[in-house]
């Protein structure tokens, strides 16, 4: 219990001491922005075009919207697979190849 | 995170697309191995990599220093996973988020994948058995392994854009190393205690509800939820 203490206080004074937010220009700008920003002042150098341009209008809110929706329903079907079915009897219950049963407690 | 296309010389490019090659090559096999000795292995595999998807990919906002970045999710599929099927993982979502969602790009993918896919996975997976050796409970190894892992893709990143920046003389490798560090750390410190507590929890989580899962992994080798009520 002690070293958990020290670790997540070590952690925090750490993380408190760091000058913070020094080069944000826009509130909740990412840090991926940052470092894009601060790659192209050093090196003159700026990235490329991505494939697809997601600040057109709604698309970048579409894609998103799309691909949290699809991670979720692929996270949701599988959980309730694993953690979701209850056994409501001994013919419910799932065998192991090993022969055991995994029966959830309670 | 992601580095844009052209961030990267050419050498670098591809020196990190050989190096992650071999790492996921060997996470190739394990799936297809795993997937006939493992019954649940497939499930969780669709589980973990819609989770490390969705994680690497959300950008949380930080209050103490108004800007946001996303954890890894890969220590947390490396534990469950095993660390070479991760690096799988990553490469999927991170090709993913490349393509459709202007995070990343194809030429710096392989430097991505190694540092999110290869060094978070190797580093969670690391840190998670040497606690679980030193004697900590199932979670807080966990919790350490999130922590650490994360701050650890953040650092390869760091090295990766420092080694590859295109057009730059007469700035020390070290000096611009601590230039991207500098910039990563004040936001990604909060976010890899979060990513800590979400591995911590996970792993704390499947041990209570389904051992099994862990037993049959050789994650834990007990049939008890050893650690699973200090979970961090």
């Amino acid at each position: 219990m002690r070293l958990r203490i020290t670790m997540v206080s070590l952690v925090l004074i750490f993380s408190l001491l760091i000058p913070l937010a020094a080069y944000a220009e826009q509130k909740w700008e990412g840090t991926d922005d940052l470092v894009d920003r601060k790659m192209e002042e050093v090196s003159g150098v700026f990235a490329k075009e991505p494939l697809i341009d997601i600040s057109e209008g709604n698309l970048g809110l579409f894609l998103f919207a799309a691909g949290g929706f699809t991670a979720g329903t692929i996270f949701g079907y599988q959980w309730r697979k694993l953690f979701g079915e209850k056994v409501s009897s001994e013919d419910d219950q799932r065998i192991l190849p090993d022969g055991g049963c995994n029966c959830p407690k309670g | 995170m992601h580095i844009q296309d052209g961030f990267l010389v050419g050498k670098w490019a591809v020196t990190w697309y050989g190096a992650a090659s071999v790492f996921v090559a060997k996470g190739i096999y394990d799936i297809t191995r795993r997937t006939k000795e493992v019954i649940m292995y497939k499930p969780l595999l669709g589980l973990v990599s819609a989770a490390v998807f969705f994680i690497s990919l959300l950008p949380i906002p930080v209050p103490l220093t108004g800007t946001s970045s996303h954890p890894a999710g890969t220590p947390m599929a490396a534990i469950l996973l095993g660390p070479f099927v991760s690096m799988v993982l990553s490469v999927v979502a991170l090709l993913l988020q490349a393509i459709f969602f202007a995070h990343g790009g194809l030429s710096t993918l392989g430097a991505n994948v190694f540092s999110m896919g290869v060094v978070g996975s190797l580093v969670g997976y690391g840190v998670f058995r040497f606690g679980r050796r030193i004697g900590l409970s199932l979670g807080f190894a966990a919790c350490m392994a999130g922590i650490l892992g994360d701050l650890a893709v953040y650092c390869t990143t760091s090295l990766e854009l420092a080694l590859g920046m295109p057009g730059v003389h007469g700035i020390s490798l070290i000096k611009a190393f601590l230039t991207f560090f500098t910039l990563f750390m004040p936001t990604q410190l909060p976010l890899a205690l979060v990513e800590g507590l979400v591995t911590g929890g996970m792993v704390s989580y499947i041990a209570r509800v389904r051992p099994d899962i862990l037993r049959h992994l050789g994650l834990t080798n007990k049939p008890e939820t050893e650690g699973a009520n200090n979970a961090a």
